[in-house]
């Protein structure tokens, strides 16, 4: 417990962690508190923001606040399972293909080029023509973005374990009998633990954008709202070159700050855990 | 006495290159034994192998010919599975020369001394485990409370040291091997950290295999002397016999080197 006292004595961490809970909150609770539709047609289109609608209307006469309210929810959605499973598939497989090394180490090494190969636009393009409408929903995307982006990641956890491995104390843990789960999951994770924050950050960041990425193309979901497909509505629409600001500024924003707030705590763990490797 | 470590033609080849293959012969076929209760020194320069042979006879890195016994058994051989290699570590240990490296750095001392229990075959209960693991820490003159909780870049490197020579005294091997476990420590503390392998001698009566580049180090403390150089053992005697009577070049200027008062330093 005293590593968490110590990290809330960091500003940068509690600044991170606060904008990112801030964030998830607006996404949680916000619609509960806000209750306009997102998908109701309210006014006129373009109203500017006003007390009765604070962010505007966007060029399908939706209210922005409760879009991008849904919006956020959608996206934190799309970028946790994401994450998630990149993230669980990367560290998993490039521990153990460090720790275990040969056939396994190579066997692992070539599934996660298979991976890195596949774009995530190419299956998703394959996927939206054999399902049907109804069956492409946040949980697909997100599963299709979190199984095409974990290849690279798995790579970078693999070599980083693989320079711990031959730490002195590595040897003093086998010595000690320690098991190689027990390496991985006691001496090799709390190391990596900074970088596994920061590639969580990462992942999480590039899934949303990800996101974006395949709603512009049609190929993202059809149903549900996500900062993606405001962005895509916007986009669609000529709304910056026309000025109408209020349905492309909130939604950047809000990705900007969940990246920056992530960043910022990939960046205080990192420098709250690294003084102590170079410690001599 | 009898013998309880036995080493045949040990050797350890790298190679190196992959079009034109080179081989590099860190350690050419190395025979000896280690009889109970000794204290045996393997002494060498940087480079002749000796913390090679040390860390094959750890089982850390596999030789590329050669046996190694321990009490009659193969340990690249005839240890199977994970409670065969539980029992070596249990009697074959050791102390490594980088008191830095040695520990991971997010552990507390606490875990790093408690994680040696999974040796034991025994099972114990929290309060002997902490009894065992504060004993052990006041045997190499350490105060448990102050540095249980500590993680290791709180501690000084001699401290360390200590640390890792109590993890020595809670598993108590029959064999330790102690891989240059003061050349990272100051002068000063030396004495102290040497005086630690004695005690360890006389109250569980260890083995113990000295790899050193330091001739002095090694008389002072050796029942044996062994002198390595390019992968070779070229010599072997008592520490008298050997710094009386070195019969090979290289063990005359190891001899030579060894700085000693009133005598000039600049011929």
């Amino acid at each position: 417990m005293s590593i968490l006292t110590d990290l809330f004595r960091i500003p940068k961490f509690v600044a991170g962690l606060a904008i990112f809970l801030t964030i998830v909150a607006l996404g949680l609770v916000g619609p509960l508190i806000y209750r306009v539709s997102p998908t109701d047609i309210v006014g006129p289109r373009y109203t500017p923001p006003s007390p009765s609608h604070p962010l505007g209307i966007d060029a399908l006469g939706r209210d922005v606040l409760a879009q991008l309210l849904y919006g956020i929810r959608g996206s934190l959605l799309v970028g946790a399972v994401a994450a998630g499973i990149a993230l669980g598939l990367s560290l998993f497989l490039g521990t153990i293909a460090a720790v275990f090394g040969g056939l396994v180490d190579k066997v692992i090494m070539v599934i996660s080029e298979v991976f890195i190969i596949i774009p995530s636009l190419l299956l998703m393009m394959v996927l939206a023509a054999y399902l049907s409408p109804g069956a492409r929903n946040i949980w697909l995307v997100g599963f299709v973005i979190g199984i095409t982006s974990w290849g690279g990641w798995a790579r970078g956890f693999r070599s980083r374990t693989m320079s711990i491995l031959q730490s002195e104390f590595i040897k003093m843990a086998i010595l000690s009998g320690a098991s190689r789960v027990s390496i991985i999951l006691r001496d090799i994770v709390p190391i990596i633990s900074p970088y596994i924050l920061a590639s969580f950050a990462m992942l999480f960041t590039s899934a949303i954008t990800a996101e974006v990425g395949l709603t512009i193309v049609g190929v993202g979901m059809t149903k549900d709202i996500t900062l993606g497909l405001i962005l895509y509505i916007a986009q669609l629409y000529a709304n910056i070159t026309q000025g109408i600001w209020w349905t492309v500024v909130p939604p950047t924003l809000v990705m900007i700050l969940i990246y920056l707030s992530l960043y910022l705590v990939a960046i205080s763990l990192d420098e709250y855990f690294s003084p102590k490797l170079g410690t001599a | 006495m009898s013998t309880i470590l036995e080493v045949k033609n040990l050797a350890k080849i790298y190679e190196i290159g992959y079009i034109r293959k080179r081989q590099i012969v860190a350690v050419d076929k190395v025979s000896f034994s280690v009889k109970k209760g000794e204290i045996i020194s393997l002494v060498g320069e940087s480079g002749s192998g000796k913390t090679t042979t040390a860390r094959m006879i750890l089982r850390l890195i596999k030789p590329t010919s050669g046996v190694i016994k321990f009490m009659g058994r193969d340990i690249w051989r005839d240890l199977r599975g994970g409670s065969d290699l539980r029992w070596y570590w249990r009697n074959v240990n050791g102390v490594f020369q980088d008191p830095f490296s040695s520990f991971n750095p997010t552990h507390r001392i606490r875990d790093f001394m408690y994680r040696a229990f999974n040796l034991f075959n025994e099972k114990l209960d929290r309060d002997t485990k902490e009894r065992l693991v504060r004993e052990a820490l006041q045997m190499v003159g350490l105060i448990p409370d102050e540095v249980l909780n500590r993680r290791p870049f709180e501690l000084s490197g001699g401290m360390r040291q200590r640390v890792m020579i109590a993890r020595i005294f809670l598993i108590r091997p029959m064999l330790v091997i102690a891989d240059e476990p003061t050349s990272m420590i100051d002068a000063t503390l030396r004495l102290g950290i040497l005086r630690l392998f004695s005690k360890l001698r006389e109250e569980i009566g260890t083995t113990i295999m000295f790899i050193t580049h330091d001739m002095g180090l090694a008389y002072y403390i050796s029942d044996r002397i062994m002198v390595m150089y390019r992968g070779k053992i070229i010599e072997e005697g008592t520490p008298d016999e050997i710094v009386n009577n070195p019969k090979h070049e290289y063990t005359r200027n190891l001899l030579d080197s060894i700085p000693k008062l009133y005598t000039s330093w600049f011929k």
